[in-house]
């Protein structure tokens, strides 16, 4: 039995919509909307899904950066939310996140020795010659050469900065990162780099990552299991062989369609194109929220009743009325 | 466009950003142009419709449109090309429009621009054609709605149609789809491969999606630190390419096939174009550089029909991705 390192149970993140003089609030933008899932000790696990699926505010939820309206995040037997802010911050250095732009989540008035030194300061009692020590084992763990200690972050590339970051984030040996679109604003050869850098990284410290990102290349090359997000909700989970060789919900199997491949040569017309966009998570869709853009639409029971998230075979479960619950 | 060399002028001293480009789009075909960040590939499409910066000088080179030079073309002159026959669209859809009027204003503009000698009434039907073409369905509402309340999807076509608003020959789309979601993505790949069928447009769609370009392009260019490396079908360009460094991008991208693979990369970084390296400016980063790459940037030549590489020493090893 392989050990669940992180467990979400029906977590909500809502935000509030104020209008008018008072600031009254009006509505409630249902960013994650009933979210369950564990993530196992040394696996990747994936999150995909588009631009406002909620993806990046669940993964915010599970580390307490966004505060969550409801559910629980238990986190090696503690649930995490309802913990004070002085055992959160113990606790923060088990579980820390690397962010997309390296350059937004680096002070540019600290020198990459100070970037590393940061959480060795407010976490541990470390000497500053010790910290120097440990910062430069962890440049080198990334691939960072000794003489970039006292660079600042304007003169690294977008790869180099985003190794100082990963370097930053292993610092205090956390057992837990999230990965939120580390590669989406690298070149594409630079990429490759950083994503064989992550690859290692993970085997040699036996770390567990939750990848978030909507470059589906990148998760079925990375991941063990993988959950799509639609509106805040789950609406397909399983291992990466089933989700990518046989997907089950309309909504992947569109999104997965919908990716020009260089290595696939299906030609466009046996896409799947959906209708319009996706619709505004404030006013969601009644029923499955994916009825109005779904190509399998069965009828009145898409629009009406809400699916569930239900097991379909083997670690798969699906959350579509296509497939009913046995 | 032939032999194109663009230099700017900045504070640091000159940026040598177009390094001899040289490529041809045909009529109703889509080039992909395909680079990554900074090697030129929007300076190219800005230097077509001449817009770009003052800081900019043109130092050599030819650009036709029908054997006509439009390179040393009047501002006057370019006014009746730049829109009329030539279009561009952006990567953010939304800072292309205007915020504060309707879209149906922004459209009509630029058709009255176009169309001179047509009515109120004309113009609004032009309009409504416009909108249809790009397949935005109820253009009389859609008209009146403003900016922010369309989505990205829908604010490119927008942009599109504005952009087909003249008796366009040739569109050039840089990074159209970029920000954009991939379900998004998909539709508009497929209106724009539908507008080249029906209008026989022809496009140069510059991109960093190797994907992309793979799904909708005819022929293809890849592009590094400001000079065409390499350049022929779609085909040929991913079965057998031949230039070191289209070879190491292709390898480059990451998909599930590769999974438990370590992942190909090219070594270093893309060089500073104020200090590119001396001759061929891969070489500092070419497993296959010997030494007159570093004398001398190599000529594109002609190494197969229509298949053109610049490079000294062509990997002769036959290749497949990896």
């Amino acid at each position: 039995m392989i050990e669940t390192i992180i467990e979400i149970k029906n977590l909500k993140t809502y935000f509030p919509i104020r209008s008018g003089l008072l600031q009254r609030t009006v509505g409630q933008v249902k960013a994650v909307d009933g979210v369950d899932l564990s993530i196992k000790k040394g696996e990747v696990f994936g999150l995909v899904g588009e631009s406002g699926s909620g993806k990046t505010t669940l993964a915010r939820s599970i580390i307490r950066l966004v505060e969550p309206t409801s559910g629980q995040v238990i986190f090696e037997g503690t649930d995490i939310l309802k913990v004070d802010r002085k055992t959160l911050k113990r606790m923060r250095k088990d579980f820390q996140i690397v962010f997309q732009n390296p350059f937004l989540s680096l002070n540019p008035r600290m020198t990459v020795r100070n970037i590393i030194a940061e959480p060795l300061r407010a976490h541990t009692e470390m000497s500053e010659d010790e910290i120097t020590r440990r910062a430069l084992e962890l440049m080198r763990l990334v691939g960072l050469m000794d003489e970039q200690l006292w660079k600042y972050s304007v003169e690294l590339s977008g790869g180099q900065a985003q190794r100082v970051c990963v370097a930053r984030a292993l610092t205090l040996n956390p057992s837990f990162v999230v990965l939120d679109e580390p590669t989406s604003s690298l070149d594409v050869s630079v990429q490759a780099q950083v994503l064989n850098l992550l690859k290692e990284l993970q085997k040699e410290l036996g770390l567990t990552y939750l990848l978030i990102t909507h470059d589906l290349g990148v998760v079925e090359y990375l991941a063990n299991r993988v959950a799509v997000m639609y509106l805040g909700r789950i609406v397909e989970i399983g291992n990466f062989e089933e989700v990518f060789r046989d997907a089950a919900h309309p909504y992947t199997q569109a999104l997965l369609s919908a990716v020009p491949n260089v290595d696939d040569t299906t030609p466009m017309s046996s896409r799947i194109i959906l209708r319009g966009s996706v619709p505004s998570p404030a006013n969601p869709p009644t029923g499955c929220t994916f009825h109005p853009r779904c190509h399998k639409y069965i009828g009145d029971v898409c629009r009406d009743v809400e699916p569930l998230l239900n097991p379909l075979s083997g670690t798969r479960k699906v959350s579509c009325h296509l497939y009913p619950a046995k | 466009m032939q032999d194109l060399i663009v230099s700017f002028h900045t504070l640091d001293g000159v940026v040598h950003a177009l390094d001899g480009v040289t490529f041809d789009v045909r009529k109703g075909e889509i080039l992909g142009l395909v680079g990554e960040t900074g090697c030129g590939k929007s300076a190219t499409g800005l230097a077509i419709l001449k817009l770009l910066p003052d800081n900019s000088e043109v130092v050599k080179g030819q650009i036709t449109l029908e054997g006509d030079d439009i390179l040393h073309k009047p501002e006057d002159q370019m006014v009746n090309i730049r829109g009329r026959k030539i279009a561009m669209i952006f990567q953010d859809p939304a800072s292309s429009l205007n915020p504060v009027f309707p879209i149906g204003r922004q459209l009509l503009d630029v058709l009255k621009i176009h169309n001179e000698a047509t009515d109120e009434n004309g113009l609004r039907k032009l309009a409504h054609e416009k909108l249809a073409l790009v397949e935005l369905p109820d253009p009389e509402s859609v008209m009146e709605l403003y900016p922010h309340e369309l989505s990205g999807g829908m604010q490119q076509r927008v942009i599109m149609a504005i952009a087909l608003s003249g008796s366009t020959m040739l569109l050039i789309a840089d990074e159209p789809t970029t920000a954009l979601d991939v379900t998004i993505q998909a539709q508009l790949l497929v209106l724009l491969k539908k507008l080249k069928e029906t209008l026989g447009l022809s496009v140069l769609l510059i991109t960093h999606n190797l994907g992309v370009v793979r799904e909708l392009c005819g022929r293809i260019a890849i592009m590094y630190a400001g000079s065409i490396v390499e350049s022929a079908t779609t085909d040929r360009i991913f079965k057998n390419p031949l230039h070191p460094y289209t070879r190491g991008l292709i390898s480059s991208v990451v998909t599930g096939r590769l999974r438990g693979t370590v992942l190909h990369y090219i070594p270093g970084t893309v060089p500073s174009l104020l200090h590119p390296p001396s001759g061929c400016r891969f070489h500092p980063r070419c497993g296959y550089a010997i030494e007159p790459c570093k004398q001398s940037r190599p000529e594109l030549l002609e190494v197969e029909d229509g298949h053109f590489v610049a490079c000294y020493n062509m990997p002769k090893e036959p290749w497949w991705r990896t």
